[in-house]
C-alpha cells in the first residue's frame, strides 16, 4: 500500500433555503427568461405571458445575450442584474440541451440568490443535469417545470397548445394562487 | 522546497501496483480507463516544483464544480496521467486559458455536442517539452502530448467535474476527450508569423480552442493558393457545422495547412489577413440550399445577408490558421467550432497574467 493524493478536490455541500412560493400571482412582476436557443420557448414563453396578464401579473420577457469577449460578458451580467431587480418572479429556460441548461440553470441560480421566487423550465430528458447543476450551486431544493420532450420538431400550434397545457403546471411549481 | 510545501489534497492508502491501482481509480471515479500512476507526494512534489509555481497557486475557476484549480490540483492529476514533469508550466497555461469566462468552459463541458478543448502551443517550448509538429501533428506521434493532453482531460473530470451523462449531456463525445488535443506549430516552415504573436502574446504561449472534431479536407488537384483556399474555405461551411445553426451567435474556426500548402498560399497571400478574408468569403451557403424549415430561423436570426448567403463566420478575424504536419501535403485539416465561445491565449509565463486570470 502506498499513500497517493486525491486528483479530487473535497466537494462542498452547500444547501441554501427553497425559495418562498409565490402566493397570488395578482399585481406580481414576473420575468421570463429567454436565450437564442429554441423557437419552441419563444412561443411558449409567449403564451404563458398572456395567461400571466389573465391572471393578473405583469411580465417581462428577457432575452439573454451571449457575450463575445469580456465587455460583452460584463454588460449582459449587468443586464440581467437590471431584470432582476425589475421583477417579483423568475422563471428561467430553456433547459433543452446540455449548454443552454447550464445557462438556464445558472440564471435560475442568479435569481434564487436574490431570493427571488424562480422556477427552471426543463424539457424531462435534461431534468437530471439541471437538478445536478443546481444542486452543486447549493440549490438542491430548485423548483423544476417540467416540459415534454422533445419539443423541437414539433409545429408551432403543437407547441403553443403545449404551452398552455402545461400552464396550470407552471402556476403549481411556482406556488402561485391564480 | 519539497520540505517545506505543506499540500491540501486528502490522503488515501491504496495499492500501489499500476493495474491495482488503476482499477481502484476507475471505481472512485478518478480516472479515465486508462493505466494510472499512484500519485504520491513525492511525485506530486516533483511535478509541483517543476512548474515554478506555489502549490495554493489557483489557475482559475473551474465549472460546472465551480472549483478553483490551484498548481497541487494539476500536479496530482499529471502525475495520474504520466505527463512530464516539464510541461507543467505548458500544462498551468492550459488550465488558466479554460478558466477563462471567454472560453465558456462550463458550456463547453455541459453541452450536446462533442466539443472538447485544442491547445495549439506557439514557440521554443515546443521542442523543451517535445511536442508534435510534423508527421502527425495532431495524433499519433509519440511523445508526450497524448499524456499532456490526458493530464487537462482528468483536471476537467475531476477539478471541473465533467461526468459524462450526469453533468455532462454530450451525445457522442469524440476520442479527442481522452487524451486531448496538443499540437504545437511549425514555425520555422510557416509564411506567417506565429499563432501567439498574431494573438498578442509573443514567445511561448498556449491558444485553446473549442473543437467538434478533426476532419481532413484533400484537394490532389490544387493548382494555386487561391484555391486550396476555396477548398478549404467551402469545406468550413457545411451545414451541419455548429455556427451554421440560427442559434448560434459566434464561432471561431482552426484551420492547419501542411507546410507545402502555407507555401503556395503565401505565394499569392503573403498577409495572414488576406488569407482570412478569402476564407470568409468562400465559408457561405447560399440560403436556397437549406431546407425551406430553416429559412424563417435564419431569417429572424438576421443569420442571412445582403447577398442571400448565410456566412459560417461573423467577420474574417474569426477563423486561426496554422502550420504544421508532414510535407506530404495534400491534406488539410479544419476543425470545427462549438458555438458561442472564444480561444484564449495565455503566456507561458505567469507573472503576464491578469488578476483572476
Amino acid at each position: 500500500m502506498v499513500a497517493v493524493l486525491s486528483p479530487q478536490p473535497a466537494r462542498r455541500t452547500l444547501s441554501k433555503p427553497a425559495c418562498p412560493p409565490v402566493g397570488a400571482l395578482r399585481g406580481k412582476r414576473v420575468g421570463l427568461r429567454r436565450d437564442r436557443f429554441w423557437l419552441s420557448w419563444d412561443w411558449i414563453t409567449e403564451e404563458w405571458a398572456e395567461l400571466l396578464k389573465a391572471d393578473g401579473a405583469e411580465t417581462v420577457i428577457w432575452r439573454a445575450p451571449v457575450g463575445k469577449g469580456d465587455k460583452e460578458m460584463t454588460e449582459g451580467g449587468e443586464e440581467y442584474a437590471e431584470f432582476l431587480e425589475a421583477i417579483d418572479v423568475a422563471i428561467s429556460g430553456l433547459g433543452n440541451c446540455g449548454s443552454c441548461t447550464m445557462w438556464a440553470i445558472h440564471d435560475a441560480v442568479g435569481a434564487l440568490d436574490s431570493e427571488l421566487p424562480t422556477v427552471a423550465v426543463t424539457t424531462e430528458h435534461f431534468e437530471g443535469l439541471a437538478r445536478t447543476l443546481a444542486a452543486q450551486r447549493g440549490h438542491d431544493n430548485i423548483r423544476i417545470k417540467l416540459m415534454p420532450y422533445p419539443l423541437e420538431g414539433r409545429p408551432e400550434d403543437e407547441v403553443r397548445q403545449i404551452a398552455r397545457e402545461n400552464y396550470p403546471g407552471l402556476v403549481e411549481a411556482l406556488g402561485a394562487t391564480r | 522546497m519539497s520540505a517545506a510545501v505543506s499540500l491540501a489534497s486528502e490522503r488515501v492508502d491504496l495499492s500501489d501496483d499500476v493495474y491495482e491501482f488503476s482499477r481502484e481509480a476507475l471505481e472512485r471515479g478518478w480516472s479515465d480507463g486508462l493505466p494510472c500512476i499512484p500519485p504520491t507526494e513525492e511525485r506530486v512534489l516533483a511535478h509541483i516544483e517543476a512548474s515554478g509555481l506555489p502549490a495554493d497557486r489557483t489557475l482559475g475557476m473551474l465549472y460546472p464544480a465551480g472549483v478553483n484549480c490551484t498548481i497541487e490540483h494539476l500536479a496530482v492529476n499529471a502525475v495520474m496521467a504520466g505527463a512530464p514533469a516539464n510541461a507543467m508550466p505548458l500544462m498551468a497555461a492550459c488550465v488558466s486559458a479554460m478558466a477563462d469566462p471567454s472560453f465558456d468552459l462550463a458550456g463547453i463541458n455541459a453541452t450536446t455536442a462533442s466539443v472538447v478543448p485544442a491547445f495549439v502551443v506557439s514557440g521554443p517550448v515546443r521542442d523543451v517539452v517535445g511536442l508534435p509538429y510534423k508527421h502527425g501533428a495532431l495524433g499519433g506521434a509519440a511523445g508526450p502530448a497524448p499524456a499532456i493532453g490526458r493530464a487537462l482531460r482528468l483536471v476537467v473530470r475531476n477539478i471541473a467535474g465533467q461526468v459524462v451523462g450526469v453533468t455532462s449531456e454530450s451525445v457522442f463525445g469524440q476520442p479527442g476527450r481522452v487524451t486531448g488535443i496538443v499540437t504545437s506549430e511549425w514555425l520555422e516552415e510557416s509564411p506567417w508569423p506565429s499563432l501567439g504573436e498574431r494573438r498578442g502574446v509573443p514567445g511561448d504561449s498556449v491558444t485553446v480552442f473549442g473543437v467538434l472534431g478533426t476532419a481532413n479536407i484533400l484537394n490532389s488537384y490544387g493548382s494555386g493558393g487561391a484555391e486550396i483556399l476555396e477548398v478549404v474555405g467551402r469545406s468550413l461551411a457545411y451545414m451541419g457545422n455548429n455556427n451554421m445553426d440560427h442559434s448560434a451567435q459566434f464561432a471561431h474556426q482552426l484551420v492547419v495547412l501542411n507546410p507545402v500548402w502555407a507555401k503556395i498560399v503565401a505565394r499569392e497571400f503573403p498577409r495572414m489577413e488576406d488569407v482570412q478574408e478569402v476564407l470568409y468569403q468562400h465559408a457561405a451557403v447560399p440560403i436556397e440550399s437549406f431546407p425551406k424549415s430553416l429559412h424563417r430561423p435564419l431569417e429572424e436570426a438576421a443569420d442571412i445577408r445582403s447577398d442571400g448567403r448565410v456566412y459560417l463566420m461573423d467577420t474574417p478575424d474569426d477563423v486561426s490558421v496554422i502550420v504544421n504536419g508532414g510535407k506530404g501535403s495534400l491534406h488539410g485539416t479544419m476543425l470545427p467550432a462549438m458555438s458561442n465561445m472564444l480561444p484564449v491565449t495565455r503566456s507561458l509565463n505567469a507573472d503576464t497574467w491578469q488578476p483572476g486570470e
